[in-house]
């Protein structure tokens, strides 16, 4: 009886971790040397500007984690957005690198950004959409118990472009783009046991690679 | 004794299922009505200062605001905004002037007094909010809740006169709804279209042409 609890245990435990699949590809275009110099430091912002869709701040918080480390120290997006307002919300982010130079002009907002040491701001445009969905599962709750029934699926696709402007020289240092896509399952026997793709997560873990990769000078 | 166990097993039954029937109809009731009172906090803009002297006034109709939905279509939100639009106007409006003077008076009710504590040289402030839209997840078929605002700033002299008059309009929308509950990812996006509306008034204040030839003529 004990070794059949065990099993059932280990079973569900074993198909817990399994991971459904999610293919990543990743372009890189490199215009120059892009290396953290002494004390400088790095900002990962997300595009907001279009109606349809914004780039997911937890995928912002991913990338930052992903880059920092190191000799490579990252300004968080909300600390940087919140000390520079409200020339980097929304509807007043430079959407091309020579804007910098506007920026250059007005004296408090150069200086608080050399104030930060940022040499590198990373905009990251893109976002994580449901492509498609199948299956239903039923639940039912009764008075001796309840539980789940079914078979549920969905595919996801994520689209990401990184750009690497140079602060202090104005000019675009270089472009990642990262295309994720994958299928998760949900099947349910009394409990629904998920099977996710992490195609975000995959995605994230692309561009921050390839970042940090850039930014160590390591190739 | 066999009857009378059954009869209280099925009575143990019985009130099991009416409380979990009771539970099940205070969530779908609860599921019904969303209330909320935004909060929020905003960053100083950094902006250069008007040289000017200024006070702001709040209408008890700003202070008390509470937006009810009556529309039958939709599912019944109360939003009280009073107390965010006045933290967010006493942290925006003192950053757009090199003098700022902590007094509510109303230049429309009081224009002596105004006058006579500030001089000439003063700005009365006094900002109505127009109109507040929002929209659901379930109406959009997105994730995030989205919200509207439109204003009536206006901009008086110390004489009680109307300097300027104009309307600004704000958006936002939630972040990320994910793992938050309907007020939290409603305030969030309330919080976002504050943050706008900053924006834009940090930014625009000193371009209102009524304003700006003021301000010429008061430098010089």
């Amino acid at each position: 009886m004990r070794n059949a609890i065990a099993r059932n245990i280990s079973s569900l435990t074993c198909l817990l971790l399994l991971n459904a699949c999610a293919s990543v590809t990743i372009d890189e275009y490199q215009a120059a040397d892009a290396t953290l110099q002494g004390q400088e430091t790095v900002v990962v912002l997300g595009r907001r500007h279009s109606p349809d869709y914004e780039t997911e701040p937890d995928l912002i918080s991913c990338v930052s984690k992903m880059i920092s480390g190191g000799n490579i120290q990252v300004i968080g997006e909300q600390e940087f957005v919140d000390q520079l307002y409200p020339w980097f919300e929304p509807r007043m982010a430079p959407m091309r690198v020579n804007r910098l130079s506007l920026y250059k002009a007005k004296p408090q907002v150069d200086e608080k950004i050399q104030s930060m040491n940022i040499r590198y701001m990373v905009w990251v445009d893109g976002n994580t959409r449901t492509t498609s969905k199948s299956g239903s599962i039923g639940c039912a709750v009764g008075v001796g118990g309840g539980g789940c029934f079914g078979f549920g699926s969905w595919h996801e696709k994520s689209d990401y472009e990184a750009s690497i402007w140079d602060y202090k020289n104005h000019k675009l240092m270089g472009k990642i783009s990262a295309d994720a896509e994958g299928t998760s399952y949900m099947p349910a026997v009394v409990v629904p046991v998920p099977l996710l793709a992490r195609v975000q997560s995959n995605a994230c873990k692309g561009l921050g690679k390839q970042l940090r990769q850039i930014f160590s000078g390591r190739e | 004794m066999a009857k009378l166990q059954h009869l209280q097993l099925t009575k143990k039954r019985l009130r099991r299922f009416c409380i979990g029937l009771g539970l099940a109809l205070l969530s779908l009731i609860h599921g019904c009505s969303n209330s909320l009172i935004a909060t929020g906090s905003f960053p100083t803009p950094l902006v250069q200062p008007l040289n000017a002297s200024a006070s702001a006034f709040y209408s008890e109709e700003l202070r008390s605001h509470h937006y009810i939905e009556e529309h039958k279509d939709r599912r019944k939100w109360e939003i009280a905004t009073g107390n965010i639009q006045v933290q967010f106007f006493d942290t925006l409006l003192p950053s757009l002037f090199k003098q700022w003077q902590q007094a509510a008076i109303d230049p429309l009710a009081d224009p002596t007094t105004l006058q006579h504590q500030f001089g000439d040289k003063h700005l009365v402030i006094r900002p109505a909010l127009n109109d507040f839209q929002y929209s659901l997840p379930r109406e959009t078929r997105s994730k995030v809740f989205e919200v509207w605002l439109k204003y009536n700033m206006q901009v008086y002299k110390s004489d009680g006169e109307l300097l300027a008059d104009w309307i600004v309009t704000a958006y936002g929308k939630t972040p990320s709804a994910f793992l938050k509950s309907d007020e939290a990812a409603m305030n969030a996006a309330i919080q976002v279209a504050f943050r706008d509306l900053g924006a834009n008034l940090s930014i625009n204040f000193s371009e209102i042409p009524e304003l700006k030839q003021w301000l010429e003529l008061n430098d010089a």
